[in-house]
Parts: C-alpha cells; structure tokens; sequence
C-alpha cells in the first residue's frame, strides 16, 4: 500500500503553488503543517484528483489518479464544502455510498453504522440544513469513510469540532491509520502532535520537513514555529531530508 | 452491468430529489400552472362592446356563437352553405361608421354563419366587405382562391419543386368539401401554443440552470468528483434527470392545459380538418392530430432545450449566465425575423428550439428532403432534435470531467 507522490507541481500563471513534491506515502498517519497559502490544500486536491498537477504524477499503488480504481480507494474530506440542503443527513450519506459504489444493502448498513460512529442517528432525518458546523463537520468525516478507503485526505478534520469530540476523532483517524494510508492537514499542531506518525511541513509550495514524530523531540508546535522561521530567514530548501 | 444500472437509478432519484427539493421550481411551475389557466380564461372574462355599447358579457357571447356553430356542425362547406352564408350576410344594411356586428340584422340573420363566414374570409384572403357585397358564392371559387394563395405562398418561400409537389400531394389527401364542425377547445390550444412553449422553455431554464452548478457554488463538487461515480455516471444521471424533469413537467403542464381546455370549451372539433382552424396549411390531419402533434414537439422541444441549458450552465460555469442566454435566445424572434426569400437562413432560424414552438413553424412548409422523401417541419425536426440532443450532452460530458477546483 503505497502513495506515490513524484515531481508533482502545480502552477498559475505567475504563482507556484505546488513545488516539484515528491514524497512516497505507506500505511499510517501522515500530518501535514503549513502556514496559508502554503499550497496544502492544492496538493490535497491533487492527491484526489479534482485538480490536475501542471507536471509530475501521482498513483497509489500502481493506479493513476485519474482511474476510476484509484477514486474507489480513495476517502476525502475538503476544508471547506457545503451540503444539499433538500437531503436529510441519511439521504447525504445514501447519495455519497451510490456515487462510491457501495450496494444497496452496503449503503444502508454502512450509513447505520457511520451516523451512530459520528453520533448523528439521533438526527438522521433531519435536513442537513438544520445542522450546526460541529454537525456538519462530522457528517462529512462519516462521507469520508463510506468506502473503508485505503487513502483517506483529510483537509483541517477537527475545525469546528468541540474539544471532546476533536479528541474521540483523533483516536479515530489514529486507529484507521493503522490499514489505511491517511494524510491529514491542520493548524491545530496538537491534533497532529498526538495522532500523525509522521509530520510533513510544506512553505511556499515545497515540502521542507518530512520526518517521524515522537514525544522525544520535544513539543512539535515549537519545532514548527522555528522550522517555519528559519526557512523564512534562509529562503532555501531545509536540508533535513 | 446490472449493477451499474441500479447505481445510476440510484443517483438518478437523488437528482431528482435535489431537482424537486428547490422552492423556486414548485413556484415557477405554479406560476405557469396560473399563466395556463390565465390563457384559457381571459377571453371569456370582461364585456362585450360594439362601438362602445355594450352587448353581451365575453362568456355570453361565446355561448351564443358556440351554440350557433354547434348548429352548424356535421354540414360540409359546400356551395349550399356558402349561399345561405352570403344571403344572411347581405341582409346588413351598409351604416357608415358603424361596425356591421352592431346591427340587428347581424344578430338576426347573419351571427348563426358567422363560424363559416370567418372561413371565407381567412381562406380567400378576401376583406370582409368585399364578401359580404360583392362576391359571389362560389365553392370552388373559394377552394381555387386558397389553393392559388398556397402557390403564391410556397414561391415566396422560395419552396423547390420537390416541395411544392409533395405539399400538393398532401393537399390531394385533404377532404374537400371541408366538414363543419365546432372546435372553439381545439382552436384555444392552437391559438397559445406559442405562448406556453415560451413558458414552458423559460421554465426549464429557471430550474435546470442550477443542475450542474449549484455543485460548484456549494462546494459538493470536490466530494462528488472525487468518488468513483462522480464523473461519468454522475453526469448522465444529472443529464437525464434534467430531461425527464423537463418531459414530465411539460407533460403534465400540456396534460391540465388540454383537461381544463375541453372543460372549459368543450370536446368538439376531434375529427375536424385542421383547415378549419388553420386555413392556409396543407398537413392532411384533424384538429386532435395536430394538437397531438404541437404536444410532441414541444415535450422533445422541451427536452433539448432543457440539455442545452445545463451543458451552457457547466460551461459558463454560471446559472445566470444560461437564464440570461436562455431568455435572450426566447426574446431574439420577437426582434428578429428573417425573410422567407433568405430560405436557410430563414428555416435554420425557424427551427431553432427557441422559435420553433409557434403554429407557423410546426406546421409551415419548410421540409427537409431525404433520399427523395421528404418530411414535413413537424416529422423532421423531433429527429433533428434528438439527434442533436445526444451530440449536445456528449459535448458536455469532457467539459464536466474537466473541471478543476481550485482558487477557493
């Protein structure tokens, strides 16, 4: 199980937002930092493939991005997205396992067992439209997840999120690591702190930090801040990797 | 294959349900509901003037001449009839600067042949006055002076002789003498006809505009392109759902249309030409045929029209963007007209969706010619529709797949 991330770039007409990025991602969490406009979420999209590389090529094992096969694998939940108002909070997850290929009886079992994981059954009839941010934000976790996905891309998961719920999510995304490749991005440097076995830091569109995280090295939010400084003092490439 | 049947029905009834789900679809449908029964009962509401006296109130009136012209039916249009016709109508005093429907002699005499004299004059191009005093009645003057109008008609149109002998050979199929019968229903449907197709087409647009967009302002579009579905079998789910949506919704607006309408003006005319109603036109049919006919064309008129707004919409990127073009595109005939000496520029026009749903165009005498055969407006343009219905949506498709999230 391998995600294979080489010389990816993505350019507008005068910025570079993604930088020749090649990184190879196996099973496990994988958190990624990075101040705005570090180009996190355009890689993101292009790891799910709705927004395509200007260069470079990206697969997962052995599958292009832009497969059908690939997108079966593949679980994402974006920073920001809106809902269909007109659907209950079932019917949204319904719609998500047809467009996922899941079955009929796939779908409803699996609809079941996500809305009581993300605690939304009690309101699964409701129109999405009366749901809160918090709620919101978890049934889009419970989209992500539809497909048991080998590669699950979570952009900013825990925004919106109350602190106990930010906590029972973390352990969630740390035990789907453990079959699944998951890269997840977000300012909350505690949340990657806790869960991400691996951290990658990216500035300006290049991935400047790529390593294991342990307790050992310290506090991952000061190495950050520093990381981030230098790299702003120095203008270059960190040399770490 | 059977499995990826079920999971297109299964997207198909969620776009249909996101479709339903908007307000702005039950208004607008309500609202075209309400401009049906507006078309159908504002002629019969308010009074009746002649030279400023009042007669009778609208209703009133039409009852009197349906009753008259009731009397009149199962009578062909034959030399006795006209006689009787023109005698009754020589019995009204010439009044200068009096309309001749206020005299008394008119009521008396002449209002019970007013149906068939209404014939005479729209079939012979003749003025009113001239009929009435100085023409003598003639049946086959009368049907010699239509046939000579058609000629004069289908030169003008620059029509080629393959045409004009096909359209003589529907002519040799029309019944003549023509058999009166009342058809005031049948003649209320032909005669909005236009007036609903636009509707029914700036409806379509108000609600499909949004199919393919609402997923980008929303957002949806980065969990929906992602998934394995989400690019092909989504985008014919949505395609399709947006023309069932259009067909079943101009159905049922035709449906209440044609319900209300008998109703309200009750069911005569089945089996009457269509030349009562329609007099210069040469298609060998009956008043139910051709609204029959009028409804087919605009249920497929409806549904290329409605795969050409959500194709403008995802490649404008905007709904607006495809009202506006749409409503320009149904504004456009009321300014521009091309001359029928242009001859394909002036038929290419005419059957453009956006112009085609008037009587003139579904049963005017452009045709199209195939391998010798040739097909009248209303045979040939459903195919030409469908065919490009197809060739439409498949231009679509690579446009959808393409689109690229980025700069939120």
């Amino acid at each position: 199980m391998e995600l294979v991330i080489d010389r990816v770039s993505k350019q507008y007409k005068n910025h570079i937002a993604v930088d020749r990025i090649s990184v190879n991602l196996q099973k496990g969490v994988y958190g990624l930092l990075g101040e705005n406009g570090a180009g996190k979420t355009t890689l993101m999209r292009m790891i799910c493939g709705i927004l395509k590389p200007t260069s470079g090529t990206i697969t997962f094992d052995g599958m292009d991005v832009s497969e059908e096969a690939y997108r079966s694998i593949l679980g994402y939940l974006p920073q920001d997205f809106g809902y269909y108002p007109e659907f209950t909070g079932q019917d949204f997850l319904l719609y998500m396992a047809a467009l996922k290929g899941l079955t009929k009886p796939q779908a409803k079992r699996k609809t079941a067992e996500l809305l009581q994981l993300v605690a939304l059954q009690d309101v699964a009839k409701k129109k999405t439209k009366t749901y809160s941010g918090g709620m919101k934000q978890r049934l889009g976790i419970a989209q992500a997840l539809l497909s048991q996905p080998k590669l699950l891309v979570l952009d900013e998961p825990t925004a919106g999120l109350d602190p106990k719920e930010r906590v029972r999510f973390r352990d969630l995304i740390k035990d789907l690591g453990k079959d699944s490749v998951v890269l997840l991005s977000t300012h909350i440097v505690s949340d990657i702190e806790h869960i991400a076995d691996t951290v990658l830091i990216m500035k300006d569109g290049q991935l400047i930090y790529q390593d294991k995280w342990d307790d050992s090295k310290g506090a991952l939010e000061d190495f950050y801040i520093q990381h981030i400084d230098e790299e702003g003092k120095d203008g270059k490439q960190n040399e770490l990797f | 294959m059977g499995s990826k049947m079920n999971y297109f029905s299964a997207l198909y009834r969620f776009e249909c349900k996101k479709l339903l789900g908007k307000r702005i679809v039950w208004i607008s449908f309500g609202l075209l509901i309400l401009i049906s029964i507006f078309g159908l009962v504002g002629p019969l509401l308010g009074n009746h003037y002649i030279d400023g006296v009042l007669i009778d109130s609208n209703y009133g009136s039409y009852q009197t001449d349906k009753k008259y012209a009731e009397a009149l039916n199962g009578r062909e249009i034959n030399q006795s009839l006209l006689e009787e016709t023109i005698t009754a109508y020589r019995k009204i005093p010439e009044i200068p600067d009096k309309h001749y429907t206020g005299t008394e002699e008119y009521q008396k005499y002449a209002r019970p042949y007013s149906e068939i004299f209404n014939f005479i004059r729209k079939t012979s191009g003749m003025q009113t006055s001239e009929i009435m005093y100085s023409w003598q009645a003639s049946e086959d003057d009368l049907y010699a002076k239509r046939q000579k109008y058609l000629m004069s008609l289908w030169e003008d149109m620059r029509l080629s002789t393959g045409e004009i002998d096909f359209w003589r050979e529907q002519e040799s199929q029309i019944k003549t003498p023509y058999v009166y019968e009342e058809h005031s229903g049948y003649q209320n449907i032909i005669s909005d006809y236009q007036m609903l197709g636009i509707f029914v087409l700036l409806f379509i647009a108000i609600c499909l505009s949004g199919l393919f967009t609402d997923e980008h302002t929303r957002k949806t579009d980065q969990i929906v392109l992602c998934s394995p579905f989400g690019k092909t079998m989504l985008y014919w789910a949505k395609i399709t759902a947006g023309i069932s949506f259009a067909a079943i919704s101009t159905i049922l607006l035709l449906a209440f249309t044609f319900v209300s309408t008998i109703c309200l003006y009750g069911p005569n005319g089945f089996q009457a030409a269509f030349q009562l109603l329609f007099t210069q036109n040469s298609n060998p049919i009956t008043c139910s045929q051709a609204v029959l006919i009028a409804f087919g064309n605009m249920i497929i008129t409806a549904v290329i029209v409605s795969i050409i707004v959500m194709v403008l919409s995802e490649m404008l990127q905007s709904n607006i963007a495809a009202l506006a073009v749409s409503t320009g595109f149904l504004i456009l005939p009321m300014i521009v007209q091309i001359p029928m000496q242009y001859r394909v520029p002036a038929q290419i026009w005419d059957w453009l969706p956006w112009n085609y749903l008037s009587r003139q165009n579904v049963f005017g005498q452009y045709t199209i010619s195939v391998f010798g055969h040739y097909f009248a407006p209303w045979q040939a343009v459903p195919v030409i529709y469908a065919a490009s219905s197809v060739l439409i949506a498949a231009i679509g498709k690579p446009i959808y797949q393409r689109f690229q999230v980025s700069g939120r």
